[in-house]
């Protein structure tokens, strides 16, 4: 029909093949990455798993769990429960336990330990961070209860109903406190590591060593830290400083898409979504606050 | 009848894909609107004896069921998006604020140092509203379908 011999693509057949490719990118991509998260939140939760399973070895050695934090600076749980994580000889470096008049997890020796990397303690999904002198932030976190850090009986209206773990060394709770039952009772959720010099996830330090449930998981409301020098705000992670009515706490974080994972205290898995009720929310970090769940 | 044009054949099946192909196209886009609950957007602003609140948070507390939300006030603005919005209906506001501590932070913390004792002794920065604003709120807000940027509370110091 014509003189010139047609050879290769045409524009259009080109193009065509161009858009269809395109059409097929955008709908493989976004379900590859969704997949990809899948399996890092699989992985966070496998670590959480772990964690709690450590928890039980602990509570069988010694009687009840492990101390939240010996106050700010003497030491967390973190420490505590390393040997029944296999890492013991990590453990044995770390000094002066509870022991005030001794070297804090920040001063030589213990940087040996808080500068380490615990894997195990590093949720796939978040961002790695060491805000200050190399010492490491983690993604996991011990339930301090339904009010503040300092487990305040009332906050704004709030009533304290009991957690798991508490600030003070000598005071250690075990299977029996958690009344409500330990399959409905938080132990250890997810948080996210603060990036720069944000504390949040800095568990060697007692502030941040848990989570509170008075905020809900993603709070849209922020975290209160006791100096806004050590707030950084990413999206998502909204921080403030610790005022009278919003005393220091930190909400559990993640960044799985619209949910949070925690173990309970039975070593349970359990993911929570973002828009649970607050009011579940609460009920289940207590030990003690005979609330009747449903869920 | 070799010189019969058969362009419009070519012509037709190219309109014929390009209108499948952007169907498909648009197809993909939808499903991408995230699926909030019923929740719906709040959004407004915030004044404080006159003046934009530069810093603070907003609760809306549920007077009948629903659940707590809320979200951080900057330069006066309050923007809650839809995925941590509200049930459209009737609300208790609370408002909180306090200021930064950048000087007792000048003055404590050495450059990079972690924190030590100190975070035990300082005192807690004080609640600048009153509370009428916020524990024992007067505030509501009721939230229409379809969500609002157009709340306004307008506090006394």
């Amino acid at each position: 029909m014509s003189k010139r011999q047609k050879r290769g693509f045409t524009l259009v057949e080109l193009l065509v093949v161009i858009a269809i490719i395109g059409v097929l990118v955008g709908l493989l991509l976004p379900a590859v990455q969704a997949a990809r998260e899948a399996a890092r939140r699989m992985s966070c939760g496998n670590n959480l798993k772990q964690i709690g399973l450590a928890m039980h070895n602990y509570h069988d050695s010694l009687g009840s769990f492990p101390t939240g934090t010996s106050s700010c600076c003497w030491g967390t749980w973190l420490p505590l429960i390393l040997p029944y994580m296999e890492q013991g000889n990590l453990s044995d470096l770390y000094v002066s336990w509870g022991d005030s008049s001794g070297p804090r997890y920040s001063q030589s020796p213990n940087t040996n330990v808080t500068t380490t990397r615990l894997e195990a303690f590093s949720c796939p999904s978040d961002l790695d961070n060491s805000p200050f002198s190399n010492i490491t932030n983690h993604s996991y976190a011990v339930n301090y209860g339904n009010t503040g850090y300092s487990q305040q009986a009332t906050l704004n209206g709030v009533t304290f109903g009991g957690a798991p773990f508490s600030r003070h060394s000598g005071k250690e709770f075990g299977f029996r406190d958690v009344i409500d039952g330990t399959s409905s009772t938080l132990m250890v959720a997810e948080v996210r590591q603060g990036q720069g010099r944000d504390l949040r996830g800095f568990l060697w330090w007692g502030d941040a060593s848990g989570f509170e449930t008075y905020l809900p998981p993603n709070s849209p409301l922020p975290d209160r830290i006791y100096s806004a020098y050590y707030c950084n705000e990413v999206p998502n992670m909204p921080c403030d400083v610790s005022s009278s009515t919003n005393p220091t706490m930190f909400a559990s974080r993640s960044l799985h898409p619209g949910v949070v994972q925690a173990v309970n205290c039975d070593g349970s898995v359990q993911i929570f979504s973002d828009t649970i009720d607050l009011n579940l929310w609460r009920a289940r970090s207590t030990t003690q606050g005979g609330e009747v769940i449903n869920d | 009848m070799s010189n019969v044009d058969l362009g419009w054949i070519e012509r037709s099946t190219c309109r014929v894909l390009g209108a499948v192909l952007s169907v498909a196209m648009i197809a993909s886009l939808v499903g991408c609107g995230e699926d909030t609950g019923g929740r719906v957007p709040v959004g407004g602003t915030v004044t404080l004896g006159g003046e934009m609140l530069d810093r603070g948070t907003i609760e809306f507390h549920p007077v009948s069921s629903g659940t707590i939300t809320g979200g951080t006030i900057r330069d006066g603005r309050f923007d809650i998006p839809a995925t941590s919005g509200a049930l459209p209906g009737k609300y208790e506001v609370r408002i909180f604020s306090t200021d930064v501590d950048a000087e007792a932070v000048a003055q404590e913390v050495p450059e990079d140092a972690p924190p030590g004792p100190e975070s035990e002794r300082r005192p807690l920065q004080p609640e600048k509203i009153n509370k009428r604003y916020n524990i024992e709120s007067e505030l509501t807000a009721d939230i229409p379908e379809g969500g609002t940027k157009e709340l306004s509370f307008d506090l006394e110091t």
